[in-house]
């Protein structure tokens, strides 16, 4: 079965798993299925943006389906699977996105194993939850379209809770520590195919580990969050249809975000920082040559959100981001971002959104052409979920 | 006239809860009152479950008056805290409210589900839930 056809199989499935839920050991584990599936249409002008997209794609589209039971109290167990074509990457290859036993004791103290989603920034763990949002993107500075599979959970463990400070307002926390689960079709390793460390690449890593502090202030809708994430022993093994090989391996690679969110009736503004850090080595072998790498790129956003109507919402962000954030030289990008999402019904999303750019990073020439400066990329998306 | 009554008996629990919303649960909650933070948590989803280790059922009641509750307490209208839980739900830590069209579908789920729990307006009578005062962290 290809991918392509087992997302439809898969969905058809869950939804014939819905009536069971009516049967008494359904009820008896308090059973709940849900899922989602959207599509879309990217386009640009000028510029491809991450993947072809010039002359318009309708490979852009995500589906998700998941189980939640709750056989007794405190204890909850789920999973989900997930598939999505972004372009070139992904492809619809069905994944494990998630898998977990949570206990929560109390409000202060949860804990979850299996394979755990961790937060990282406000949204990281919604990255894929379209009708989560009005925007068709999460900001691409902050938050990863392409290499998803890095950010988005992890095998191992994350203990969680909130914490009433009694007068000055709430700490959220999440610690987390688990390693990666790669396959060499996933977003990571095709990144890594076009940054030219093979046709085919391998990712490993040793671990995962971070933590994540929300202060949700005493001044309604207002909150802070810093969150940071540090993965140890990353190693990409390339293998060239020529016979030659890459290794290449990264010391301590950082990635920490500062977040701030406020939260009102008509509108919610946000703003996030994100730094990444890493610095590794690439060998070339048969030829023994060797080359430095390095991630000290940044980036940033800021944004509104104008909840006008309960079906009709607008967005407005000022992205920026930077390749080099040392020596603020090489390929940079600034976005301005409007969105717009109407709501025919409440499980039905249609959104559109324009991105006015300028600089060149994320960008790709057309064939026979050349970068250019100013550019535009338009989304279109509809999301039903259930 | 009953429903009067019922209110009246509510404000008399909390006398500082004067027009303000009350939480129906389960008849299996162990609570007596409820602080509007608190409560306030529970609807976006940041506690979930109640110091017993049952799980909150949430039930929101998608009717003007009920709306208008949700607003005031969580600045957020029905289809907001929903993106919200969706949010929750497809990230794998939470699962989804239940939706009620009127005030007596709401009581009807809440009664049926230990854990549950509903704000609304005002009291209704002739259901087999509890009704617990919301108050506010200042006024003690």
């Amino acid at each position: 079965m290809t991918p392509r056809c087992a997302v439809p199989a898969l969905l058809l499935a869950i939804g014939a798993l819905l009536p069971a839920l009516e049967d008494e050991p359904a009820k008896a584990l308090n059973a709940e299925v849900h899922g989602f599936v959207s599509f879309g249409h990217l386009r640009s002008w000028t510029n491809d943006w991450m993947v072809p997209t010039l002359d318009g794609t309708n490979e852009f589209w995500e589906a998700a389906g998941n189980v939640i039971l709750r056989p007794m109290d405190r204890l909850r167990l789920g999973a989900q699977v997930f598939a999505r074509d972004f372009g070139t990457y992904d492809n619809g290859r069905v994944e494990l996105d998630w898998a977990y036993a949570d206990w929560r004791q109390n409000d202060a103290v949860g804990v979850q194993i299996g394979r755990v989603k961790w937060p990282f920034g406000l949204f990281n763990e919604s990255l894929d939850v379209d009708s989560a949002r009005v925007q068709v993107f999460l900001s691409p500075s902050v938050y990863a379209l392409r290499t998803r599979d890095l950010w988005e959970s992890i095998d191992g463990g994350k203990a969680y809770g909130s914490v009433d400070l009694n007068g000055p307002g709430t700490l959220d926390y999440a610690l987390f520590i688990g390693h990666h689960h790669f396959s060499h079709r996933g977003g990571t390793s095709q990144y890594f195919v076009d940054r030219g460390l093979g046709d085919r690449v391998r990712l490993e890593e040793r671990s995962t580990t971070g933590g994540m502090l929300h202060w949700e202030t005493p001044f309604d809708g207002l909150g802070f969050r810093v969150t940071h994430a540090v993965t140890q022993g990353l190693r990409i093994t390339g293998a060239f249809d020529n016979g030659l090989t890459t290794e290449t391996t990264f010391g301590p690679y950082s990635g920490t975000v500062l977040s701030t969110i406020y939260e009102t009736a008509p509108v919610t503004l946000a703003a996030e920082y994100c730094r990444f850090h890493g610095t590794g080595e690439t060998v070339i072998k048969p030829l023994g040559l060797h080359q430095d790498v390095q991630d000290n790129s940044d980036g940033c956003y800021a944004s509104a959100t104008w909840h006008l109507m309960p079906w009709l919402e607008f967005y407005g962000a000022l992205e920026h981001q930077y390749g080099d954030t040392i020596r603020r030289e090489g390929p940079r990008l600034t976005t301005r971002v409007l969105a717009v999402q109407v709501l025919p019904l409440r499980n039905w999303s249609m959104k559109a959104e324009l991105r006015d750019n300028l600089g060149t990073l994320t960008a790709n020439a057309p064939a026979n052409g050349s970068l250019e400066d100013h550019w535009q990329v338009l989304a279109l998306k509809t999301t039903v979920d259930f | 006239m009953r429903r009067l009554l019922a209110t009246l008996l509510v404000t008399a629990l909390a006398p500082s809860a004067l027009q303000a919303e009350v939480a129906m649960v389960h008849p299996s909650v162990m609570a007596t009152d409820l602080s509007m933070d608190r409560v306030r948590d529970m609807l976006v989803g940041r506690i979930s479950t109640w110091p017993d280790g049952k799980p909150v059922v949430l039930v929101l009641i998608n009717d003007h008056a009920n709306n208008a509750a949700l607003l005031k307490v969580t600045e957020r209208d029905t289809t907001r805290l929903l993106r919200g839980w969706k949010r929750l739900v497809y990230s794998g830590t939470g699962a989804m409210p239940l939706v009620a069209a009127t005030p007596a579908d709401a009581a009807r789920m809440v009664a049926e589900r230990p854990g549950a729990f509903a704000l609304i307006e005002a009291p209704i009578t002739g259901v087999s839930c509890r009704f617990l005062p919301c108050y506010h962290q200042a006024d003690r």
